[in-house]
């Protein structure tokens, strides 16, 4: 049985395959788009425990889509976790301000993005652990 | 100095006085010597008594002497009177003159001179009139007085006119005082009353001027006054005080000129450093996003590395290592290609980058770099093909940069696509040059970014081009290398359907125009300027064409775009106002026309341009506010000198050019219309570029034929400049129409497909060009009226039309048609001929057989049938 379900949303395919790795490793279930428009569908339907949005994406950016899920009642409650290459904090100023929960800038560890998701579904113990 | 002249220094009142005084002094000498006479004293002792005469004379003495002093006196208190009148007016100038000089704007200030001239100096008339530096005109500034406005509008007047006015005879102080009254006249000293009319009185048409100096001895005005109150010549004294008016103005008058240069050069430094903001801003953004491209591969390899060191021993499985590694591998790729990316435009930047021209076949090239854009297409699931439709795509051009082109359009597109979308690179070819089409089912480029996608600064301007991140620098490095083979590269887009880039190169790299690029150049200008550049040259049949823009230093001349120049002297000639032709034409704003071969206008050196012929044509380019620019021609085909023809034939084509120039140079809605432009263009020569072989031959024969039906010159600059739109005409035409070759099937041979308006719409926004898309729009009409797409006939028809009709459809009858074999000239013209009246207007076939003997006349023995085999290989070479 899965821990959770996460969305995963990038437009860098490499970047979506190693959390995809990583996540799954620690026993999630993961669920990847590749652009905003997706996010917004599979985030939808799909009701995912979290989700981890890159900013710089073509259609709609990560921005817009945060904005999107934090005002629908249905995706409302899901937390954010914004991944972006940038650092500066007028970046994550936005990030918050667009009702994201949390935010990692790249180049990132996966180990560190499976700890943060981890703490955020507070899931301390990972399965690896318990092993 | 003579009489005329001292008469204004002294006061009329003065005058009179004076006058009066030696009337009165006379009367006293003619009493005195009454009474000493000998006759008189002899009487007197001997009577002892006065006889009543001698009294009476003695009282008539006395009442001459009193009245003599009550006038002296009623003289003395006028003149008193009148000093303080002056000193009152003198008090009333000197507090006005303060006032005055608070004005802050020159004709502000004038008007107040002006009135304060009229009220206090007591005149009817006060012009203030200025020269504008370098106008022949004194025009009237400021005035006052009665009907100031009628007399001021009579009162411009030219310079020389006014300076041939002033002589020393009428010179007064430093003005002058202009009277028609004949010269010899007795002076104030010695004044004879005459007739009633006084001396000093001021006459109808009398003018006094008081000429205002520059800082350097310039005239720039003039202070004309006239009709005074007591309707007497001025004293001196009043002249005077208007020189001090005159010096005011002057003064006032510099500092409005220095005003308005320093606002000028305040406005140009305001630019300027708007323009360094803006690089400035751009250069940041650059930054951001090349840190954002390189960081992105970067990321990706952090990540999987990171992974794989952190992982326990078997918690990756040996395949999915594998895995890992590649993408590592490909990643750190992207990233040496990026960065290599970078140095290579950094060397085409700094010119670097030395290519080697060698004669290549595109279509291996492009079969090589599809071997290599297949696995990362399939990877992509993005169906990926390249069409070769030329049998023949030799070119001379540098081989690794070819590939790299067609690698970074190919990485693109597939970039762009979707899965399951699709990429086609086809491969076409005509006599000139090789055409590339990459096309993709892609994404799509939103409008607003097509203009900007291939400047490298500009391609990262906006948040919605971040978002199109990965181009990164590749469509500028194919710019770079499209621009190094004199090529044109554009991009047309329907988004969420696709985009086409269209890659042309000529096959030669003989001339090409070079245009010079800028943090300063605009968008949809380049394009406009290599598209009048080669207008230009195949109108004129010249083989270099420059044009020529103040933006140097010290406002010289820099090259802006040039066909036929070397690459160097583009970048590095600059040309000082008044030297060489050129100079000369952009401080004389005349054209010239060099047909001397020992006029030569410059000899070869680092940057110094030099041509093969002497002959040479230079024609200044007028934008509505000055000069845009400078045409030259030179080096032309025919190896003859240029003659007067051709100047009226360059003045008609300068002037088009700079239309189409004015809009990028103005305000934003007109850079739009360039833009307009510019994409016109590009929809309609990608492909049919100009043919300088095939258009040249056409345009020279219309040419022709428009001067032997003796059309006014700017008609033939009109049909001379259709007629080099070959192409243009037929765009979209394609597939409806029979084609340029098949209008001509005299018999109907061909269905007439519908050329309608908008058929025409790619020349639209050309219109500025004049009435070239009417021109283009009725070439199939016929003279009897059963042409199309209007029906127009006979003379509705526009005459361009009806010479490109001719020389058409003489041009298809010999080249010869796909059921049609090619006809001998003499058949093809006993064609045209037999079609006159129905088809042709009669006049236009008459003018054409005769236009067409004596173009051939000459070379007919040496060459038989050199015309057809140009008409048929269509520069084959």
């Amino acid at each position: 049985m899965a821990k959770g379900k996460i969305l995963v949303v990038d437009d860098e395919i490499y970047i979506v395959h190693i959390l995809d790795f990583s996540l799954g490793m620690e026993g999630y279930q993961v669920l990847t788009a590749l652009d905003g428009e997706q996010a917004l569908e599979k985030a939808r339907a799909e009701h995912p425990d979290l989700i981890v949005l890159d900013i710089m994406m073509p259609k709609l950016d990560g921005y817009e889509t945060c904005k999107m899920l934090k005002s629908d009642d249905k995706t409302r409650n899901i937390p954010v976790i914004l991944l972006s290459a940038k650092g500066r904090n007028v970046d994550q100023k936005i990030g918050f301000e667009v009702g994201a929960d949390d935010y990692i800038t790249k180049p990132f560890s996966p180990r560190k993005l499976v700890e943060r998701v981890n703490s955020m579904l507070g899931q301390t113990n990972s399965q690896r652990l318990q092993a | 100095m003579s009489g005329r002249n001292r008469r204004a220094e002294v006061s009329p009142v003065e005058l009179k006085l004076r006058a009066e005084l030696d009337q009165a002094r006379r009367e006293l000498r003619r009493m005195k010597h009454a009474a000493h006479a000998p006759g008189a004293m002899v009487s007197a002792p001997v009577t002892g008594s006065s006889p009543p005469s001698e009294l009476e004379a003695l009282r008539g003495e006395v009442t001459v002497l009193t009245e003599t002093k009550q006038r002296l006196s009623r003289l003395y208190f006028r003149q008193v009177e009148e000093n303080h009148r002056r000193a009152q007016k003198v008090h009333e100038l000197l507090e006005n003159l303060g006032e005055i000089n608070s004005a802050l704007d020159l004709d502000t200030l004038l008007a107040r001179m002006a009135a304060t001239v009229s009220r206090s100096l007591g005149f009817g008339v006060v012009q203030i009139r200025v020269r504008e530096p370098g106008s022949p005109m004194l025009r009237v500034r400021a005035h006052a007085g009665e009907d100031a406005a009628e007399r001021a509008a009579a009162g411009d007047e030219r310079l020389e006119d006014f300076l041939s006015k002033l002589s020393d005879e009428s010179k007064v102080s430093s003005s002058y005082f202009i009277s028609q009254r004949p010269p010899s006249r007795p002076t104030p000293e010695a004044p004879a009353p005459a007739d009633g009319e006084q001396e000093w009185d001021w006459q109808e048409g009398d003018a006094l001027h008081v000429p205002i100096y520059g800082r350097i001895g310039d005239l720039v005005g003039s202070v004309s006054v006239g009709d005074p109150e007591d309707a007497l010549v001025p004293s001196r004294e009043t002249v005077e005080l208007l020189e001090i008016f005159g010096n005011l103005a002057g003064v006032a008058i510099e500092n409005a000129r220095l005003q308005r240069q320093h606002d000028h050069h305040a406005g140009e430094l305001e630019a300027a450093g708007r323009r360094v903001q803006e690089l400035h801003a751009l250069k940041t953004d650059f930054i951001s996003t090349v840190s954002h491209e390189l960081r992105t591969p970067l990321g990706a390899i952090r990540a999987y590395v990171d992974t794989l060191l952190s992982a326990r021993e078997e918690e990756v499985p040996f395949e999915q290592q594998q895995g890992f590694l590649k993408v590592i591998h490909e990643e750190s790729e992207r990233l040496s290609r990026l960065i290599e990316s970078m140095l290579d435009l950094s060397r085409f930047d700094a010119g670097a980058m030395r290519h080697v021209r060698q004669p290549v076949e595109f279509a291996e090239i492009l079969e090589e770099a599809v071997e290599e854009l297949l696995p990362g297409a399939q990877a992509a699931q993005v169906d990926l093909k390249a069409h070769i439709d030329a049998a023949d795509t030799r070119i001379e051009a540098d081989r690794d940069q070819i590939k790299q082109l067609v690698l970074h359009l190919g990485n693109n597109a597939v970039k762009f696509t979707p899965a399951g979308g699709s990429v086609t690179l086809r491969l076409v070819a005509d006599a000139r040059d090789v055409t590339l089409e990459v096309e993709d089912s892609g994404v799509g480029i939103p409008e607003p970014l097509l203009e900007k996608i291939f400047e490298r600064f500009y391609q990262v301007d906006s948040s919605l081009v971040r978002r199109y991140g990965g181009m990164g620098l590749g469509l500028a490095i194919c710019k770079s290398i499209v621009d190094w083979h004199g090529g044109r590269l554009s991009a047309e887009s329907v988004p969420s359907r696709g985009s086409r880039f269209t890659v042309v190169l000529p096959r030669n790299g003989g001339p090409r125009v070079l245009v010079r690029t800028g943090p300063g150049a605009r968008a949809g200008t380049e394009d406009v300027l290599k598209m009048a550049i080669e207008m230009v040259a195949q109108v004129m049949n010249a083989r270099v064409v420059s044009l020529l823009a103040p933006g140097g230093p010290e406002g010289a001349l820099v090259v802006q775009a040039a066909l036929g120049l070397d690459e160097r002297v583009v970048r590095e000639a600059t040309i000082r106002p008044g030297h060489g032709v050129a100079g000369w034409v952009a401080e004389h704003r005349r054209p010239v026309c060099v047909s001397e071969p020992g006029d030569r206008p410059a000899g070869a050196g680092p940057g110094r341009v030099s041509y093969r012929t002497g002959t040479f044509l230079s024609v200044p380019l007028e934008g509505e506010e000055g000069l845009i620019g400078i045409l030259n021609v030179t080096d032309p085909v025919s190896e003859k000198p240029f003659g007067a023809e051709d100047c009226h034939l360059m003045l008609h084509l300068a002037e088009r050019v700079s239309e189409a120039l004015r809009a990028p140079g103005e305000v934003e809605d007109r850079r739009a219309g360039s833009k307009d432009a510019a994409r016109a263009l590009r929809k309609a020569i990608p492909g049919r570029e100009l043919r300088r072989d095939s258009a040249g031959g056409r345009v020279a024969l219309a040419r022709a034929v428009a001067r032997a039906l003796v059309l006014p010159e700017s008609e033939v600059g009109l049909v001379s400049f259709a007629a080099s739109l070959e192409g243009a005409g037929m765009a979209g035409l394609e597939g409806r129409l029979p084609r340029a070759e098949a209008a001509p099937a005299p018999d109907r041979e061909a269905e007439p497909g519908t050329l309608s308006e908008s058929d025409v719409e790619p020349l639209r926004p050309l219109e500025a060009f004049g009435a070239v898309r009417d021109i283009v729009l009725s070439q199939h009409e016929w003279w009897d009226g059963s042409g199309y797409p209007r029906g127009l006939k006979a003379r509705e028809i526009p005459v361009g039309s009806r010479i490109l009709a001719v020389v058409d459809a003489f041009t298809g009858l010999v080249a010869g048609q796909a059921r049609r074999p090619a006809q001998s000239r003499a058949e093809a013209m006993r064609e045209l001929r037999r079609l006159a009246d129905t088809r042709f207007d009669p006049q236009v076939v008459d003018a054409f057989e005769k236009a067409y003997r004596e173009q051939e006349m000459p070379r007919e023995e040496s060459a038989a049938d050199s015309w057809e085999h140009a008409s048929t290989t269509q520069g084959g070479e």
